[in-house]
């Protein structure tokens, strides 16, 4: 028995396997972002100063080039999570020409059956969420303010956005399809990656649901305070 | 249990032939036994149809004992039936009550195309099988009983993997209609035991292969392959399929 030879020119994301690793690697760092930026935003209630600053600071690594590192580094893995979904997806669609009548599920989840959809909404909201608050193209007259010290804003500007109350819901509902990708996709990285197994498998199982759960109250929670006045100019 | 009969109403897929177009007809039985197995109870069927000079229902069974695979139907949207553990051969007409509907359809995937009525082709399983599931071995005298010595453990997984009796269940009842739960199967079972490791890293990238060849799907992780497999098959098997194919992937031979 010879391995396929022409293996190394498929590339990964040319087996179904393959572009499954790709997703749950891209999904790992995305993850992380995600978790990341939630828990540097809780310096929204440590006052204006201490967001601006760390804005400030962020933005100033490296004469500024370690942020956009950052970004090209997460938009590449965007890309490529995106791309190798779409092809599954294709895929796995093309896979079941005929529906059954009738079907009955034993297993799934809602979040594993609507990934893709979930997924869209994501991106749909990635791309609103850069034009509001990193391209300012949304709220303007809120994104050119500087504060005392002459940093940007940053402060004012989320707690100004926030105070429009249809702001506010987009962003509570973008953030739930965000949890429910996250409910299932944490999990199933793991699994991916064939790491569910043995004594990690019932701590993997409830992983996804629990990084969900904190990364949505997290995220929720600043539209919600600014909108109840727990936070305000 | 009630020895009395049972009226079962029945909705069955009927379609001429591979390609034509299909239709379900529904079907009235009004004596079936709560002691027969559902494929004795399409048995009366096809032999009331035949009686009638109507052509039988075409379902696929050959053991009718849980151990050959051939029996293959998605009974009420559940590949098997509502058993957990049993092939539609072992179930029981006593799983149900008189007055029911049970609607049949057969394995729906683009890989196991329709060839008459309930059966389907699964030759793909065969050709995914062929590209790596099996052993090269020297012919000649039978070797020596415990030769190679084999852990406990690992013998004890691989016959739990070699239980697969190929029925592509998990395809049948996958949203994606992947086979990653069979070819996991198959590779964890090889990969267990001492005579499969040689050949361990061709085997699953030539499976791989095969499996995606044959226009399976990819697996996300719902996990109903598992939940309706006959042979109770666990997940399991699709983490070493993964981390062989990732072994595989990075390794530097050949
Ligand atoms: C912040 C953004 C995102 C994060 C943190 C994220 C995270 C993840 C993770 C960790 C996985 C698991 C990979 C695996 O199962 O191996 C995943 C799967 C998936 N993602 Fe995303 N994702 C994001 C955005 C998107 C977008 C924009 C799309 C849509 C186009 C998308 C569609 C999918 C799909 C279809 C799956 C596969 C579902 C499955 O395997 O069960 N994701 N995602
Ligand atoms: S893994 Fe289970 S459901 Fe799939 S082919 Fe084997 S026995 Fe059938
Ligand atoms: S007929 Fe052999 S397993 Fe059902």
């Amino acid at each position: 028995m010879s391995a396929p030879s022409n293996l190394a020119a498929r590339g990964l994301l040319n087996s179904t396997i393959g572009a499954k690793i790709v997703m749950a690697l891209t999904g790992f760092v995305l993850v992380g972002f995600v978790v990341q930026h939630m828990v540097a935003n809780l310096q929204l209630y440590a006052g204006p100063d201490a967001l601006n600053s760390y804005a400030a600071g962020l933005k100033g690594l490296g004469g500024g080039s370690v942020v956009w590192l950052g970004r090209a580094f997460l938009l590449a893995c965007l890309g490529l999570h995106v791309a190798a979904a779409i092809k599954l997806g294709n895929r796995n669609r093309a896979a079941r020409p005929a529906r059954y009548a009738v079907q009955r599920f034993r297993q799934t989840t809602y979040a594993a059956r609507f990934m893709l959809l979930t997924g869209f909404v994501v991106l749909f909201f990635i791309a609103y969420h850069i034009a509001h608050f990193t391209v300012g193209v949304v709220q303007p007259e809120s994104f050119s303010v500087v504060d005392a010290a002459g940093r940007h804003d940053v402060w004012r500007m989320v707690v100004a956005g926030f105070r429009d109350p249809l702001t506010a819901t987009l962003y509570v509902i973008a953030n739930v399809a965000v949890a429910v990708h996250l409910s299932h996709s944490v999990t199933s990285m793991f699994a991916t990656l064939g790491l569910s197994v043995g004594r990690y498998k019932p701590m993997i199982e409830r992983i996804g649901p629990a990084v969900a759960l904190v990364v949505l109250l997290g995220n929720i929670s600043f539209p919600l305070t600014v909108l109840l006045g727990l936070v305000h100019l | 249990m009630s020895d009395e009969t049972m009226k079962i109403t029945l909705n069955v897929w009927r379609q001429r032939a591979a390609g034509a177009p299909g239709s379900f007809q529904t079907y009235t039985l009004d004596d079936v036994s709560p002691h027969m197995s559902f494929l004795e109870m399409l048995d009366v069927l096809n032999e009331r149809l035949l009686a009638k000079g109507e052509d039988p229902v075409a379902f696929d069974h050959d053991c009718r004992e849980g151990i050959c695979g051939a029996c293959s139907l998605v009974i009420d949207g559940q590949p098997h039936g509502p058993r957990r553990g049993t092939t539609t051969c072992q179930l029981h007409m006593r799983s149900y009550r008189s007055g029911d509907t049970i609607t049949i359809e057969p394995w729906r995937a683009a890989a196991f195309p329709v060839l008459k009525d309930l059966m389907v082709d699964r030759g793909a399983f065969d050709r995914v099988i062929a590209s790596g599931g099996y052993i090269s071995v020297h012919t000649g005298g039978a070797p020596d009983a415990n030769a190679l010595p084999i852990g406990k453990k690992s013998a004890d997984e691989a016959f739990d993997y070699a239980a697969c009796i190929g029925c592509g269940a998990c395809v049948a009842a996958c949203p994606n209609a992947s086979a990653m739960l069979f070819v996991g199967a198959k590779v964890a079972h090889l990969a267990k035991l001492p005579q499969g490791t040689v050949e361990a890293r061709s085997r699953v990238l030539n499976m791989v292969q095969a499996m995606d060849t044959e226009g399976f799907g990819a697996c996300t992780n719902h996990g109903e392959c598992s939940a309706v497999c006959p042979k109770e098959i666990p997940l399991k098997a699709i983490m070493t399929l993964n981390r062989e194919f990732i072994r595989a992937t990075v390794s530097a031979e050949e």
